[in-house]
């Protein structure tokens, strides 16, 4: 019993600590708005979420109307509180344009889907360079299974040390 | 044989987790990187061996709470500690595989990642824990059970309260988000305690002492309650934060509802096998007849197994699809 209440006030403890929010974020609107027509190119695109987005990693692209193409500006979104926004370049064709989102939640989950807008009138713009793709390939890392591998055998190592250590003592 | 109640368990947590995190994996959005599927479903299967871990620790440490001896339980606690901290490093590596799916994973990424999220903290503390749970166990061994049992079960309780904190430091004065944290926390404290104390209870002799029983029944009863409650109470405040769907509506039309019910289900089917050990079974393990407590704990023990494994499915499954 004194050990269920030892256990209740660490639980109370360490949440009067924080003051939380939900963990899994969600999609609330997006800027074009989803399924909106707009006349003229957007200067930039904004997608809000119903809780904070950690600073990061927070990715918007948009697609042109032949699925591929992209338009945004930067390569990371720049949060905003509940909200990310990337600056537009001007658009091209006119059609349905896509955004592409993938942003990390407070908790550290990614949280990623998608949105459209159409585009009624044509613009002048043309699209990204494709450059991005594949051009981080090269960053001299090791793969996931090699880390894996590396923590299995430090586990194997530790185990062995841990099974040696506590034999019991024969007195 | 004393090990199979647990190697039952560890295979349908993982198998669980495995299948159902296969199954509801997001699909890839054009236009951006996206982290292969297996980063997802090795998170999920880690997060299972945590917990897994975590249980056994809890179980081991709650032995003498039960009135059961802990003799020679040392080297399991320094295996459980050791796993729960490889987990964690191994959930940190694939978190941060997962953070910057297009980039290769190098010490320096693992670094930026802590830096910059809490989730790759939490895990960091978390191995941290581990290794001091592993230390006082080869200490409790050396000194041949030297060391009250408060401290290693505190230092238990600790490893599973930390995840659910996780990203909840935003300063949001939001009660839903307080009674969900709370809700969340007392959930997985409970079901952990539950699950780690009947392996405990089986581990203890085969065939456990009636006064083992009756004090694990009355925990078992506690928990129940509590895994409930709470579990219905979060998965609801989830649901209703869905923007535009009504809760109802939700609970079937995507994973992460239709893995709720499936969580409910499996509380459905635990609340009936423990009415049946307790006004069946334990009657006649109390009146000295020998009963068929292990079997149907084992029983109980795959559903408890199949729960947690949607579980740790279920906290990485967005709510809209």
């Amino acid at each position: 019993m004194k050990r269920a209440l030892l256990l209740a006030a660490l639980v109370l403890g360490l949440t009067g600590l924080t003051a939380p929010a939900f963990a899994h974020n969600t999609f609330v609107g997006s800027s074009p708005g989803n399924g909106a027509t707009v006349g003229s190119s957007p200067k930039q695109v904004s997608v809000t979420f119903g809780e904070p987005v950690q600073q990061g990693e927070n990715r918007i692209s948009v697609l042109g109307p032949d699925g591929h193409s992209q338009w945004q500006a930067q390569r990371l979104a720049t949060v905003d509180g509940d909200s990310v926004r990337v600056p537009l370049r001007e658009l091209g064709p006119a059609g349905r344009y896509t955004i592409a989102y993938r942003v990390i939640s407070a908790d550290g989950h990614p949280v990623s889907g998608t949105a459209t807008f159409t585009l009624s009138a044509p613009g002048h713009g043309t699209p990204a360079a494709p450059e991005q793709a594949g051009q981080s390939d090269t960053g001299g890392g090791v793969p996931v299974w090699v880390w894996a591998v590396g923590v299995v055998v430090l586990l194997a190592v530790a185990i062995g040390l841990a099974l040696r250590l506590t034999r019991p003592v024969r007195k | 044989m004393r090990a199979l109640p647990f190697v039952v368990l560890a295979f349908v947590v993982t198998l669980t987790a495995a299948l159902v995190g296969v199954v509801t994996a997001p699909s890839a959005v054009p236009g951006i990187p996206n982290s292969p599927a297996a980063v997802g479903v090795g998170i999920s299967v880690l997060r299972g061996v945590f917990y897994l871990a975590a249980l056994v620790l809890l179980g081991v440490h709650l032995l003498p709470a039960l009135r059961a001896a802990k003799a020679g339980t040392q080297p399991i606690a320094a295996c459980a500690a050791l796993i729960l901290g490889a987990s964690a490093l191994g959930q940190l590596v694939l978190q941060s595989a997962d953070f910057r799916p297009e980039r290769p994973v190098t010490l320096a990424s693992i670094g930026e990642y802590v830096a910059l999220v809490d989730a790759g903290k939490a895990q960091v503390f978390l191995f941290a824990l581990a290794v001091a749970l592993a230390v006082l166990a080869v200490l409790d061994a050396r000194r041949g059970g030297g060391i009250a049992p408060t401290l290693p079960l505190l230092l238990s309780g600790a490893t599973v309260l930390v995840l659910p904190l996780v990203g909840h430091a935003i300063d949001q004065p939001d009660w839903r988000g307080r009674l969900g944290i709370v809700a969340m926390e007392l959930h997985v404290l409970g079901a952990l305690v539950w699950t780690g104390g009947l392996l405990a209870v089986l581990f203890s002799a085969r065939d456990p002492a009636a006064v083992v029983l009756d004090r694990f029944s009355t925990v078992a009863g506690i928990c129940l309650a509590l895994v409930a409650v709470t579990g219905v109470c979060f998965g609801l405040l989830q649901l209703d934060a869905v923007p535009g769907i009504p809760w109802y509506i939700a609970l079937f039309r995507n994973d992460y509802g239709l893995l709720l019910c499936a969580k409910l289900v499996c509380a459905l089917a635990l609340s009936g096998i423990g009415t049946a050990m307790r006004y069946r079974v334990l009657p006649g393990v109390l009146s000295g007849a020998r009963g068929g407590f292990a079997r149907l704990a084992v029983v109980e023990l795959a559903v408890m197994g199949l729960a947690i494994g949607f579980a740790v499915v279920l906290t990485r499954t967005p709510l809209q699809q």
